[in-house]
């Protein structure tokens, strides 16, 4: 693929735990297992599982911020992991990326125009004062705020506004990919709907590319084109956003899509069945990972792990009985 | 018809900071009878958790209060310290959204279950323990795989969870108040939560205040519900019946900015695009003088702006707070 602006091959990540006793080797966890996709220029991608699936660092992994045990990321055909520390330093312009947390990740004691302002430190454009703020005003009409804003600090806006800033932060050095990871689950409703509106307006005007990763999949389904749902470390459906939604093929993506709680008081009745406690959940040696929660599980998902394979056009699942 | 098991009545709540009088709360009337589960909805800061801490007598200390909330004939704005200990707990329980600061991290999850039962009911050590076996068993958390020895953080979120659940379960509650008790937990541990306090308020009998942001989790596990912002009820009504109309202009909002209304609506297309509802909460320091949403809503009039409106009747104990209710169908 030569027009995927954004492309990830086999990535495996491995983290080493605490070692059970002096002289053993440490356990390993495997957080990312042989993740491959990749993401046309000016689409928008998203990544949806639950906590500890991987999706985090798949992220940090595609920022250069985490080297991975195997695999390749590739941004416009370069490879990242073989640039030197001062081509990855250049290249980190093109990449930017938008927290979950509007009150963690913006400073307390710096001015909004800093902070907005910083990734341009490193280009040629951010040694110029003038420039600089000329960008900065730039980037928060963007978004939506006054370029007074610069001079106040985080504390004086709001938590949709914060993240109006934190995207300001992100559009300043005018990248091309924008890894957003959860940057709307810390909001309200009203005003969540606010900025993935305001995300969705800037792709169509500037072209950016999204990765857009969260664990609500109602969020990811109403600002992405495709979406892969990841169980741990490894992709197990990936398709078109709306088909993955409407007809899930793998046994996790429906039991994901059938939690959502609907706005629809007639689901009120399914509810009061008693609920069974979770089962305990074993760890897969070499079948399927999610054969221990799975309805459908039979011998053969115990021993062979399924692989990702296309069921119908675009639409690809990791199970046996897709 | 018997008097409510709790009634809060006209509860207004203002807090004085250095920047002025904060109004938390204002004429917040709410009835909850024996064994009826009731859900508030609301963005952050619109006062729901303010009115669960009112109900337990854990406002801060500057919180000037007027108005009742009545329980079982007592009025708990009234009560000592030493009454309400007896009865938090005791006779109302509360789930929090938190279940790591919920809990104690180095008291074992067994003695934190036990000690509602030797402090309230006066059990004995072993009897106590033997009553925290059964309620960790009832919350999905059997023996031996989950030991009364264990420690939080040797749990997962909603393993935690459920030993919330397990401690406010113990004394047997009349009232069970959960204050956004899935917010921190995933979507698919979220439904086991949520079937799990909708099956343990059903074989009890306990009234249940589920209080969440989430349209979506009122709707499926309460009978009634009421919808706050900015410190005051803008709608309430049986929960199907709300639903059915969202008479309120906010209400309405919410439903259509909420992704999850867009995703049930069941459109085929690919990317949605929502509809926000513009500007944000008003400062509890400045409230605006007449309709708190006016500001923010599509089809406000001067009259809205001169005066607080007036709850008027939607259908059958359904009310909305608002001059100019929508009374077209809601578009399905």
């Amino acid at each position: 693929m030569t027009d995927a602006l954004l492309e990830v091959r086999d990535l495996v990540r491995d983290y080493a735990l605490p070692r059970r006793h002096l002289f053993a080797p440490p356990p390993r966890l495997r957080a990312l297992d042989g993740v491959s996709f990749h993401i046309a220029a000016g689409r928008s991608f998203g990544i949806v599982g639950e906590s500890g699936c991987g999706k985090s660092t798949l992220a940090r992994t595609i920022l250069a911020l985490e080297r991975p045990t195997a695999g390749r990321v590739h941004v416009r055909g370069r490879d990242l992991f073989a640039l030197s520390a001062h081509e990855l330093r250049a290249q980190r312009r093109h990449v930017q990326m938008i927290f979950q947390d509007p009150y963690g990740s913006l400073d307390p004691r710096q001015r909004v125009g800093r902070i907005v302002a910083e990734p341009l430190s490193m280009t040629a454009e951010g040694r110029d004062r003038a420039t600089r703020r000329a960008h900065v005003a730039e980037a928060l009409q963007a978004v939506g705020l006054a370029a007074e804003a610069a001079n106040k600090y985080p504390h004086e806006f709001s938590g949709g506004q914060r993240q109006r800033i934190a995207i300001a932060r992100a559009l300043i050095t005018r990248p091309e990919l924008i890894v957003a990871d959860e940057p709307v689950s810390a909001l309200d409703v009203s005003v969540q709907a606010q900025v993935l509106n305001l995300m969705s307006d800037l792709q169509a005007r500037l072209g950016l590319t999204y990765l857009f990763i969260s664990h609500d999949l109602s969020v990811v389904r109403c600002v992405t084109d495709e979406v892969a749902v990841m169980y741990r470390g490894r992709i197990v459906e990936q398709g078109p956003t709306s088909r993955v939604f409407t007809t899930p093929l793998h046994p996790y993506t429906q039991a994901l899509v059938a939690a959502i709680p609907k706005p629809d008081p007639r689901r009120r009745q399914d509810r009061s069945t008693a609920s069974a406690p979770p089962a305990p959940i074993a760890e897969a040696d070499g079948g399927c990972p999610f054969a221990p929660r799975c309805p459908r599980a039979e011998a053969r998902c115990r021993i062979e792990a399924p692989q990702l394979r296309t069921i119908e056009s675009g639409h690809s699942a990791a199970c046996h009985f897709a | 018809m018997p008097a409510p098991l709790l009634h809060i009545d006209r509860l207004s709540l203002n807090i004085p900071t250095d920047e002025g009088v904060a109004e938390i709360l204002s004429d917040v009337s709410i009835a909850l009878n024996r064994g009826e589960s009731i859900g508030v909805v609301g963005e952050s800061g619109c006062g729901k958790s303010m009115t669960a801490l009112a109900v337990m007598g854990l406002l801060p200390e500057a919180a000037q209060a007027t108005g009742a909330i009545r329980f079982d004939g007592d009025d708990l704005l009234q009560a000592g310290e030493a009454a309400l200990c007896a009865l938090r707990g005791r006779r109302i329980a509360m789930i929090f959204q938190e279940p790591m600061t919920a809990l104690n991290p180095v008291m074992c999850i067994g003695a934190q279950v036990a000690e509602g039962l030797r402090l309230h009911l006066h059990l004995g050590r072993a009897e106590a323990e033997d009553q925290a076996r059964r309620l960790l068993d009832r919350v999905g958390l059997p023996a031996p795989r989950f030991s009364p020895r264990l420690y939080p953080p040797q749990l997962s979120g909603g393993q935690r969870q459920r030993v919330v659940i397990a401690m406010a379960l113990a004394c047997g509650p009349d009232i069970l108040i959960a204050d956004e008790p899935t917010t921190a937990l995933d979507v698919t541990i979220q439904a086991q939560i949520l079937d799990l306090i909708a099956a343990v308020t059903a074989e009890t009998g306990m009234a249940l205040i589920m209080i969440s942001h989430d349209l979506g989790i009122v709707a499926e596990t309460t009978e009634r519900m009421l919808v706050m912002y900015a410190g005051r009820i803008v709608e309430q009504g049986p929960t199907a019946e709300v639903f059915a109309r969202l008479a309120h202009p906010y209400t309405r909002g919410l439903f259509a900015a909420s992704p999850h209304a867009v995703a049930a609506s069941g459109d085929q297309g690919g990317r949605v695009r929502l509809a926000a509802i513009p500007g944000q909460v008003p400062d509890p320091h400045r409230r605006p003088r007449g309709c708190v949403f006016a500001d923010r809503c599509a089809r406000a009039t001067e009259a809205c702006r001169a005066g607080v409106p007036a709850p008027v009747a939607i259908g059958t104990n359904h009310t909305a707070a608002c001059i100019h209710p929508v009374l077209d169908e809601v578009p399905v």
